[in-house]
């Protein structure tokens, strides 16, 4: 009875703080997109002025349409190869997959922003690649930007995402079920579809439903590759709701908002009926077996590995190389031999401005110590949702995934006025916890998910065998399942500590003097113009993460096992 | 050579045009408890700044700042200009204001203004700010940024430019074919200073609508960032840009041989960065301090030196509002704070406007 009694109390105490979290700033924005005017203006009133505006609004539709296409289109492309590259890298033994591994999350490192830059460099009508193509071709033959470009790209750097959530799951499987199905007589892809497939299918749902909701609030990349052909979505749409009033025009942006929010509920319901019987995908069992690997023929390494590079060409070399030159030149494109226009200057313009070298200080700071203390957060809320048939489980499925169903920057000035008109925040508004509390938020359904995942793949035997032993369930997580999953603990860390790196649009309204962050820095600078900076700042931050690569490596840090 | 002929020509064509858009210099007066002021200022210890800046001209600024009154401890806050107007209403609503200073583009600010965000301020340097950037006594202009022609030297040619309003639309409407996809300006539906520039040009242009027909035949782009403009003509993507902001784009073509930078002749508009000390703020006295300096000739020349045009005529740095005329013609039109900036935010007058851009661009 007292067990019992002792995990309700854990259970609520955790669901319940977490609905306060996750609930206060989206709320708010509720609220907000029934008002006529901003939720603290007292002559604002209650009522549908804002749907009616956006749902009479042709450009509403068209943005909508043009933001499910595009959401199809980045599903279609980033899961299967995020699979793959999964199945490669986890399960069979391709040449150089300890340093592929690394590389795979390399487009996870960069904001849309900078991605988006770093294509116009490199591919755009008058990029490097494509002035190198228009002389072997006589034109430049292909356009990034429009719908498709949007997709392609969009697609290509989301791969990992799933690659990420795939390979977590593919790595606990024991090989012992493969290795029963090769014994058989099975071949590679039989194995592949009929023993590691069905194995990773939660991971594939969850990761599929992720990237249907970044693409929905996806902004950096439709921004950039998008605009210049005329292809609004929706959170471009927003942005220009409130050009459109010459001033933000809260209940508008509110309104679209809950838009997107609403297609988020039957996604997360679809979810949840796809997952009904988690039980099924039980993979570590009390017998330990450790992962042999498939081994590959010469051909199908040289295929695999041709994939995997062409993909890194895309997704990798051509927007970081982009990023990479810009950083040190000072003019480039057509009829620009860039050689002569090498310089160090950007970088010397960031020295001496005392903002940008504390951005630096402030965003490393918010990734590593700021991404252990979200992970120590997130382990608590899986605990919690653990093993839960409770008539509440189902709410933190809901509630993980709410904060990343909206656009980032709407999320970001709920964050802001969460923290100014509650008044037990006021006093943390200017500090960085005010910060590490919306990251963590804008974060969950991330580093969350990773050690649900993790979770859920530690049988029950185990847990009932420390139960009838005589541990109470605080004992037995602390004792069994917390050291289980601890290579999921860590790989949640790195993820947390790169998805921290590159945020930028919950900062811009909640960074003040003393609290910049990079990114939200890099937004705040593109309005003027300071190119020359922006690119010298993001070559700096990928630095940056490839170096607390290297790091996690050196220290003996798997990653993402 | 050329361009101190050039000067000269502007010169001339100032002294013969008989402005009346540009009062001369005035000396400030200082009264005499100032040094009381400044002690008090000093009490406060800081002031705290919010404003859109790039990070070259709020460090020239703060810097300037700090040697005279090295007591004040400068806070900026670099933010987006929306994100300053929500800031600023926001932190008023829950009574938690946090900047002293306001400092953004002239619509926003003086709507923010009309709203009660703002407090009167009768600042000894006053006099020295030509009457058109001055509202009530409570907001006052401290820059002169000119609406330019940004082009790729590389790709095109000086001549190939236009060099006044009617030729801009002559040129797209005789070369569509040459200019197709490859001229662009700011977009009045994503950008409030899009906006600001083309509702300007309605009213200063009478062929405008004229104008944003051909535009769009042409396939003419928009955008809403100064930085994406900067890259798309610096790479060759767009020939020329027109009604950018002059003080960003001088700055650039000095570190990028290949942008080349002229203003109408016909008629050049600017618009000012408006400063304003905001209400309840913490420092209220070394925001009148920092507010002095900002219209001072020490605190205008160190801006204008970092790239940001001086509304001064006394700062002689070959980058005040002199040098903007001349640069223009002598036909500068200063977009001067008034109602009609705030009169301008009325949702009809905007969505009026929008559709008739719309309509008139065939999208």
């Amino acid at each position: 009875m007292a067990r019992a009694t002792e995990a309700i109390i854990f259970r609520g105490t955790v669901v319940a703080a977490l609905a306060a979290a996750v609930l206060a700033p989206v709320g708010l924005i509720i609220y907000q997109s029934f008002l006529s005017g901003p939720f603290f203006d007292p002559t604002a009133t209650v009522g549908w002025d804002a749907f009616g505006f956006i749902f009479t609004d042709p450009d509403f539709y068209s943005a909508f349409g043009v933001t499910v296409i595009f959401a199809i289109g980045v599903v279609a492309i980033a899961v299967p190869l995020g699979a793959a590259l999964a199945f490669l890298l986890t399960r069979t033994d391709l040449i150089g997959r300890k340093i592929l591994e690394p590389l795979a999350l390399v487009p996870m490192f960069l904001s849309a922003i900078v991605l988006g830059f770093g294509y116009t460099v490199s591919l755009g009508p008058s990029g490097l690649v494509s002035l190198g193509a228009e002389r072997i071709f006589g034109f430049v033959p292909w356009n990034i930007y429009g719908l498709g470009g949007l997709i392609l790209f969009g697609g290509l750097t989301h791969v990992p995402h799933v690659y990420l959530y795939a390979s977590a799951a593919m790595r606990n499987i024991a090989s012992d079920m493969e290795e029963a199905a090769r014994t058989t007589g099975a071949g590679i892809w039989q194995v592949a579809w009929h023993v590691t497939w069905p194995l990773t299918f939660p991971a594939l749902i969850f990761a599929s439903m992720l990237n249907v909701l970044l693409a929905f609030e996806s902004f950096g990349l439709p921004l950039i590759l998008g605009d210049p052909a005329g292809t609004v979505v929706l959170t471009t749409y927003i942005y220009k709701l409130t050009a459109l009033l010459g001033v933000p025009s809260y209940q508008l942006m509110a309104a679209v908002a809950v838009v997107l929010l609403a297609l988020t509920f039957p996604l997360v319901f679809i979810q949840r009926r796809l997952l009904a019987q988690s039980r099924r995908y039980v993979t570590v069992g009390g017998k330990g077996a450790r992962a042999t690997r498939i081994h590959l023929g010469p051909t199908m390494q040289c295929v695999a590995l041709a994939g995997v590079a062409l993909w890194l060409l895309l997704a990798v070399v051509f927007p970081i190389g982009g990023i990479v030159v810009r950083a040190f030149v000072s003019a480039w494109g057509r009829g620009i031999n860039i050689f002569e226009h090498l310089t160090l200057d950007n970088f010397r313009q960031l020295l001496i401005v005392p903002a940008l070298a504390r951005s630096l200080t402030n965003t490393v700071i918010l990734a590593v110590v700021g991404g252990a203390i979200a992970v120590g957060a997130y382990l608590l809320v899986a605990l919690a949702g653990h093993r839960w048939r409770g008539r509440f489980s189902s709410a933190i499925d809901y509630l993980v995934l709410l904060p990343k169903a909206l656009p980032g920057l709407v999320v970001g000035l709920s964050f802001f006025w969460v923290f100014l008109f509650v008044p037990a925040l006021q006093p943390l508004r200017p500090t960085l916890i005010s910060l590490l509390i919306a990251y963590t938020i804008v974060g969950l359904s991330y580093g969350f998910r990773m050690i649900q995942a993790n979770l859920l793949q530690v049988s029950p035997d185990l847990e009932e065998a420390a139960r009838t032993a005589g541990a109470t369930t605080g004992q037995t997580w602390r004792s069994v399942v917390v050291p289980i999953i601890r290579p999921g603990l860590i790989g949640a860390w790195t993820m947390m500590i790169i998805v921290f790196l590159r945020e930028y649009a919950t900062g811009v309204y909640l960074m003040t003097n003393g609290t910049e962050v990079l990114g939200s820095m890099i937004v705040s600078m593109i309005a003027g113009g300071s190119v020359d900076m922006i690119a010298a700042l993001s070559f700096i931050s990928i630095v940056f993460t490839l170096g607390g690569f290297v790091l996690a490596l050196r220290l003996g840090v798997r990653v993402n096992e | 050579m050329i361009r101190s002929l050039e000067r000269l020509a502007g010169c001339a064509a100032i002294i013969l045009a008989a402005t009346a858009t540009i009062s001369s210099p005035k000396a400030s007066e200082y009264p005499a408890d100032y040094a009381q002021l400044v002690a008090a200022a000093e009490k406060e210890g800081k002031v705290s700044i919010y404003a859109p800046t790039d990070p070259a001209q709020s460090k020239a600024l703060m810097d300037a700042f700090n040697a005279k009154h090295p007591k004040i401890k400068v806070e900026w806050n670099d933010i987006t200009a929306q994100a300053l107007f929500s800031r600023i209403i926001s932190e008023a609503a829950a009574g938690q204001v946090g900047g002293d200073i306001a400092w953004n583009v002239p619509d926003m600010q003086l709507k923010l203004v009309s709203m009660g965000h703002a407090v009167p301020y009768e600042s000894p340097e006053a006099a020295t700010v030509p009457e058109w950037g001055k509202y009530k006594g409570i907001a006052y202009a401290t820059t002169i940024e000119p609406a330019v022609i940004m082009y790729n030297k590389t790709l095109t040619s000086e001549d190939k430019i236009p060099k006044t309003h009617d030729q801009l639309l002559d040129t797209l409407k005789n070369n569509a074919e040459a200019w197709r996809g490859k001229v662009a300006t700011f977009d009045p539906e994503k950008s409030g200073t899009g906006f600001l520039w083309s509702r300007n040009n309605e009213r200063l242009w009478p062929d405008f609508w004229t104008f944003v027909k051909e535009f769009g035949k042409v396939g003419g782009q928009v955008y809403s960032s100064s930085s994406q403009f900067k890259e798309k003509v610096l790479s060759g993507e767009l020939l020329m840009a027109f009604d950018m902001n002059g003080a960003y784009a001088r700055e650039w073509a000095k570190a990028a041989p290949n942008l080349g930078v002229i203003a109408f002749n016909d008629y050049t508009q600017a618009y000012s960065r408006v400063a304003f000390i905001i209400k309840d703020g913490k420092n209220p006295n070394a925001a009148r301090v920092f507010l002095d300096f900002m219209l001072s000739q020490e605190g205008q020349r160190a801006v204008s030196n970092a790239g940001l045009p001086s509304v001064r005529r006394d700062v002689d740095n070959g980058n005040d509002i002199d040098d903007i005329n001349a640069l223009s013609n002598g036909k500068l039109k200063p977009i001067a704070l008034g109602q009609d900036l705030i009169d301008d935010f009325d949702p009809k007058t905007r969505t009026t406007f929008l559709a008739r851009w719309k309509r008139e661009l065939g999208k």
